[in-house]
């Protein structure tokens, strides 16, 4: 890979961000014309109250004005206070960071890993039982919505058995050691965890069983047969990396979408992760908080891509010519 | 005598397709005795590249294959899959159709034939640095990927490839078709320099016959999957007895001789379609010399001449019309 390749790319990252933050500034004046709307409802604010909170606000002056204070602050990671909290937007997302971070961490992972094992197994013996089984898994698990899945668990495992938790981080009030501390977040994780890779399993199963078939039919693989390989170094050293090329940047894309699941996933399990405090931002107009998060959510996506890009370049040697 | 590198009896190749059973080989006998080439020649379609990958096993498994496959005396077709990985490479490398995709486009050339003297337990004392060297691509070249070679490199690089396991006998399927001429006289004069330093045997499937009469000690053709004409090489090229292989050299243009290039005498209509044979003599509905008893016989390889070794499957030779 070369530096070339990679200045471009990370260039480009930076542009799509930027693209982002100007979206943000209009998509937030377009939501509500009347910032302090919520504020209308419950008590009256005197005029002098409203002028200290629009000043503090960014919000005088002409809409350039405006951009220009907002930018500013963009990059001093200032997003205000939150209207719900009257806390820093920074602080209550700092807080809520790590918690998130470990959960769409841990089930992107493991969706990634189970779901290529499942794919590239089902795709090599395609037509075999394990393949009819697996698809049929991997169709249901992709066309269920993964807060049903949460609702299911939640139901039925949490709420029947009293093995895990319903909800939560950790236990409320428990005095816990270090370790036993470690252990009770973790037994708090088990369902999100498995809500979340469910849900999104399927999709990286199905999407790595195509490349797997199309692979398949590759006269290298012939080649590979022909000087005395076993079946499973044949498919392990030239079906697979063939075959990861076409998956890597689809499963990108919907890495992005296990951000949007951990909204849903969060909400099902009270986690009080950055999905629960979108939930209750948009329910409550939060605008402050919503703007950070969405800007949150965009990089992160943005940045799933641009490690896809990374990682094809070392996948695939023909990536060097293709400037 | 001595035991031949390779003996084919009897093969009989078909695919299982959904209109049915296809039959590709219909009863091929074939022999390649140490230090000999083989040219097999025929149209696309008519089975010679289903036979050089039945030869190894390489076909899918649903192709029904029966008859013999001796690699010095021993049947490939009842082998274990283990004994049969044994061979592939190690007694009978192929080297490919380079223009096509049987590089694996993410592995440098250097592992792609380092990989198979690794899988044999073969520890080459030059390694690939040498081999490339024998084909004239340059030891530098290892590092590189196939999509950084050309045509030409990439057919040498196979070439290396199929070496890399000292066999006894290589199958060459097309391995000059996709390149110009120039190109192609240089590779065929590297294979036939090898062949002679190595005393190797080698297998030459080629719908060319020009480039036999370079390389080919023997000369076999096939049509709709059976050989029809077989003989000595020169003996062969020069007097063709069979009315398709007399089509077929006569659909190649003459050098110098410009009527025949702006109208080689074409074969009429199309090679049949494995699926629907005609019956008897299947070269009989093409066939400027056909008879009504074509239609209805089952013609075999004849021998037509005692002094050499040539055979024909033709009505009108051998005495089989009578």
């Amino acid at each position: 890979m070369s530096w070339r390749y990679l200045l471009k790319k990370v260039g480009g990252a930076f542009l799509t961000m930027a693209v982002v933050v100007v979206f943000n500034f209009f998509l937030f004046r377009i939501v509500d014309r009347d910032p302090l709307a919520k504020y209308r409802g419950r008590s009256k604010l005197t005029p002098e109250q409203r002028e200290t909170m629009i000043r503090r606000m960014g919000l005088e002056g002409s809409k350039w004005d405006q951009f220009v204070v907002y930018v500013k602050s963009v990059f001093r990671l200032d997003f205000g206070r939150s209207f719900d909290s009257t806390q820093p937007v920074l602080e209550e997302i700092k807080m809520r960071l790590p918690a998130t971070l470990l959960l769409v961490g841990v089930s992107t992972l493991l969706t990634i890993f189970i779901g290529l094992y499942i794919g590239t197994k089902a795709g090599w013996r395609r037509g075999s039982r394990f393949d009819k089984a697996s698809t049929s898994a991997s169709m249901v698990l992709y066309s269920t919505p993964e807060f049903f899945f949460g609702m299911l668990l939640l139901a039925f495992v949490a709420g029947r058995t009293g093995w895990f938790p319903t909800g939560g981080l950790r236990t409320v009030g428990a005095d816990h050691d270090f370790v036993g501390n470690i252990l009770d977040r973790l037994h708090h994780l088990v369902l999100p965890m498995l809500t979340l890779t469910l849900g999104y399993l399927g999709s990286y199963a199905l999407i790595m069983r195509t490349s797997m078939i199309e692979t398949l039919g590759e006269d290298y693989l012939v080649t590979a047969r022909a000087k005395g390989l076993k079946d499973s170094e044949v498919m392990s050293r030239h079906a697979v990396p063939n075959a990861l090329l076409p998956s890597v940047s689809l499963i990108a894309i919907s890495c992005g979408y296990i951000i949007g699941g951990a909204i849903t996933t969060e909400t099902v399990f009270s986690y009080p992760g950055l999905g629960l405090a979108t939930a209750n931002a948009i329910q409550n107009n939060d605008l402050p908080m919503l703007q950070a998060l969405f800007m949150l959510a965009s990089a992160a996506v943005i940045l799933f891509n641009l490690i896809a890009d990374i990682i094809y370049a070392f996948l695939d040697p023909r990536v060097k010519r293709v400037e | 005598m001595t035991t031949p590198v390779l003996q084919v009896n009897e093969l009989q190749v078909s695919y299982h397709a959904h209109s049915g059973v296809v039959p590709a080989v219909r009863g091929v006998d074939l022999e390649i005795a140490h230090g000999e080439t083989l040219g097999l020649a025929g149209e696309s379609g008519c089975g010679k590249s289903t036979l050089a990958l039945a030869l190894l096993r390489l076909l899918p498994p649903t192709t029904k294959v029966t008859g013999s496959i001796l690699f010095a005396g021993k049947d490939i077709l009842t082998m274990r899959p283990g004994e049969v990985r044994a061979i592939r490479w190690a007694q009978a490398s192929i080297i490919f159709q380079g223009a096509q995709h049987v590089l694996n486009p993410v592995r440098t050339i250097g592992r792609q034939i380092d990989e198979a003297s690794e899988t044999h337990g073969m520890n080459r004392s030059g390694g690939v640095a040498e081999l490339l060297e024998i084909v004239g691509l340059g030891a530098r070249r290892a590092k590189d990927y196939p999509h950084e070679l050309s045509g030409g490199q990439k057919q040498r690089a196979l070439i290396a490839m199929a070496l890399a396991c000292d066999p006894m006998l290589i199958i060459a399927d097309e391995p000059t078709t996709a390149l110009d001429v120039m190109i192609q006289a240089q590779i065929l004069q590297m294979l036939e320099e090898i062949k002679r330093e190595r005393g190797l045997s080698m297998l030459f499937i080629t719908h060319d016959l020009s480039v036999l009469s370079q390389i080919a000690d023997r000369v076999a053709i096939m049509y709709a999957g059976r050989v029809i004409e077989v003989g000595a090489g020169r003996d062969l090229l020069r007097e063709f007895k069979h009315p398709y292989s007399i089509a077929l050299a006569a659909s190649f243009p003459v050098i110098g001789d410009t009527a025949s290039r702006r109208n080689p005498r074409g074969l009429v209509g199309d090679p049949p379609s494995p699926n629907d044979l005609p019956s008897g003599c299947a070269f009989h509905p093409r066939c400027s010399v056909a008879i009504e008893k074509c239609r209805s016989t089952d013609v075999v390889l004849k021998s037509v001449s005692k002094s050499m070794d040539r055979r024909v499957a033709c009505l009108h030779f051998g005495g089989q019309s009578d």
